[in-house]
């Protein structure tokens, strides 16, 4: 029977019957309201701040809430760096899940700042809902804040902006300076070794006089000079000095005497008795003497006191020589 | 063995230093022992130097200087530097006439062979330096001539090297003028023995001309020709660069007591000397010793010593002698 024919033919203060069923009927569906709202009740979205007032610069923590039925997916908004041209997203946490018996608590935290002072309105955010292979839209309600600027007490003096503080630096500020310092001197001073102490050294051979016995060397360099033919080429003055160096470097190495530093005279002087022989004394003297006459006085001896010269040198050098046995009972002495 | 040029120069040498023997025995009548000292003047005088010496009063400077003077018939003019001394004490001035109505020249002492500027550190710089211009000039300006002096001249200045108050000190520049600066000591003990009994005695020796002008001149010119090797040349311009630098001659001990080193000046100086002291020696060419010999007269004014060295109680004697035993000797 359809209800409107019910209503058209039949009165409710003349059938009870009827009126019963019309409350149930209305019942009925007051109870489907109630669990259909019971139903949406359960997804809900929100986004709550603490406060309803922050000082400029401050972080605004904004609590994102959604609460779903199990198994429900939930897309929180994609948050970036910024909301708008005000409201910047200084950081935020991951999504929190709490599971509160058919109930899923979906949580994240938000921390905003704004720059600018007034009013300011958090926009709604955004979370979808998957229902039953079906995709929801829950909505945030907008928040209102106020954003509040520093006082300024108009009353006292402008004064100047201070300084940046100064803080002491720690030792583990400056190791690695100092490290690199280190290492940058110890790189300088093996560049600099190397330069002027172990190339320089290595350029330079050892002088054989250093090395070999003093007879030795001063006989080899009597040999050379002899080959060089320097006064049959009429270079006398040469011959003689050269003569003279090596019979005076002989002496310095064989008797320590600093020959080269002192003239005829003064090594005459120091060679005294006790060093050497009176004769051989008085021929080297010859020889020296002839040699300052050649040096400093242009003078020009004959072949025969040339080669005499050569030969007397080379006598007091073998006369005078140190033999090893007799340097190894000295150096034992 | 022959020489070329070297035996002629030997003979003129033989021939011109003679005097020098007659010379050493006219004033050794007057002076007993300082030979060194007379040496030393022998040197200035030959060589166109001048002589600062410093010693103690009453080592015969003066006698000295005054004995060769008169040995060699020269002028002799003596100033005693007073710190009120003028400058126109030493050089002269221009006086008024009033009968003739103009200025005429009055020559002061300076025009003379040889001068004793007796205690020079005790008159202020403007008398040293007129002193010290004509030295080195050898000419004296009066007025608007320039008078030209007479040669020799030789100046021998004397320092008194214990007192030091209310005396001016030589500059560098100007003691670097003086060619020789020699030290003075005192008499061995015969000669002093001699001296007494000489001047108890009151035998006071008269000291007779025994040579000209002329004769120092020609024995100068001869004293120019004396031969110096460039082995030598090298071995004094060694010494005098060992002063400035002494690391170059690995002399590094040396390098902090130096504060300056000889000038060029000391170069010609020891290289002149060196000349005259062959000369003196009868030798016509110059060998090391000869350079070693006036080294110390030449260089002991012309190096100056750092803060250092004299809190060392390090003097330049002890650099010079650092100095010769650590150059090669040629």
């Amino acid at each position: 029977m359809h209800p409107s024919r019910i209503n058209k033919s039949m009165s409710t203060k003349n059938y009870p019957v009827i009126t019963w069923l019309r409350y149930s009927i209305l019942s009925s569906l007051f109870v489907c309201c109630l669990l259909i709202s019971k139903q949406s009740l359960a997804q809900t979205a929100t986004a709550t701040t603490k406060e309803k007032e922050y000082l400029i610069g401050d972080w605004i923590p904004v609590d994102l809430f959604v609460t779903t039925t199990a198994h429900n997916k939930v897309a929180f908004p994609n948050l970036k760096d910024s909301i708008s041209e005000t409201i910047e997203i200084v950081n935020f946490t991951p999504v929190d899940t709490i599971k509160k018996g058919n109930q899923y608590e979906f949580h994240q935290l938000v921390n905003l700042i704004v720059f600018d002072t007034g009013k300011i309105l958090l926009p709604q955010f955004q979370f979808l809902v998957e229902n039953n292979g079906q995709i929801d839209t829950l909505t945030s309600d907008a928040i209102q804040v106020r954003v509040a600027g520093v006082k300024i007490d108009t009353t006292k003096d402008i004064k100047d902006i201070k300084e940046p503080l100064k803080i002491p630096y720690t030792f583990k500020e400056i190791l690695p300076y100092i490290i690199g310092f280190l290492v940058a001197a110890l790189l300088v001073g093996i560049f600099v070794w190397y330069w002027f102490y172990y190339r320089k050294k290595k350029q330079q051979p050892i002088d054989e006089k250093y090395t070999l016995p003093p007879h030795v060397w001063a006989l080899k360099e009597l040999d050379k000079l002899q080959q060089q033919k320097l006064w049959q080429n009429g270079d006398v003055k040469n011959y003689y000095s050269s003569l003279t160096d090596i019979a005076r470097t002989y002496i310095e190495l064989r008797y320590k005497i600093p020959a080269m530093e002192k003239t005829t005279d003064e090594l005459m002087t120091s060679m005294h008795k006790g060093i050497i022989k009176q004769s051989l004394k008085t021929t080297l003297n010859e020889v020296l003497m002839l040699s300052d006459f050649v040096k400093f006085a242009k003078a020009q001896p004959d072949f025969m006191e040339n080669e005499n010269a050569m030969q007397i040198i080379k006598d007091f050098i073998d006369k005078t020589k140190l033999i090893e046995e007799e340097k190894s009972n000295k150096d034992k002495k | 063995m022959e020489s070329f040029d070297i035996k002629a120069l030997n003979e003129k040498i033989q021939q011109d230093s003679a005097f020098l023997e007659l010379l050493n025995i006219e004033i050794g009548k007057s002076i007993v022992g300082q030979k060194y000292m007379l040496e030393r003047l022998m040197i200035a005088l030959l060589s166109q130097g001048h002589i600062l010496l410093e010693g103690v009063p009453g080592l015969a400077k003066t006698l000295a200087i005054k004995s060769l003077s008169d040995a060699i018939d020269t002028k002799f003019s003596r100033i005693q530097f007073t710190p009120d001394l003028l400058p126109a004490d030493i050089l002269g001035t221009m006086i008024y006439n009033q009968a003739k109505g103009n200025f005429e020249v009055k020559k002061g002492p300076v025009f003379s062979n040889f001068l004793l500027a007796d205690e020079i550190n005790r008159a202020p710089a403007k008398v040293q330096s007129a002193l010290l211009q004509s030295m080195q000039e050898r000419v004296v300006t009066l007025g608007d001539t320039t008078y030209k002096l007479e040669e020799p001249f030789l100046v021998m200045a004397t320092q008194n090297p214990i007192e030091q108050e209310g005396t001016y000190n030589l500059p560098e520049a100007q003691v670097d003028r003086f060619m020789l600066k020699v030290k003075i000591g005192y008499p061995e003990f015969e000669e002093e023995r001699q001296i007494m009994r000489q001047n108890v005695a009151g035998t006071n020796a008269n000291i007779k001309p025994i040579i000209t002008a002329q004769t120092i001149l020609q024995a100068r010119d001869t004293v120019r020709k004396v031969y110096m090797d460039e082995k030598i040349e090298k071995y004094i311009l060694d010494i005098i660069f060992a002063t400035r630098d002494a690391s170059k001659y690995k002399i590094d001990n040396l390098k902090h007591l130096i504060s300056y080193g000889g000038s060029p000046r000391a170069s010609i100086s020891l290289a002149m000397a060196s000349k005259a002291y062959a000369f003196i020696k009868r030798r016509g060419y110059v060998i090391p010793e000869d350079v070693r010999a006036v080294a110390h007269d030449v260089l002991r004014h012309r190096i100056g010593i750092t803060y250092e060295a004299e809190a060392e109680n390090i003097t330049q004697e002890h650099i010079i002698d650092t100095i010769l035993n650590r150059v090669e000797v040629p």
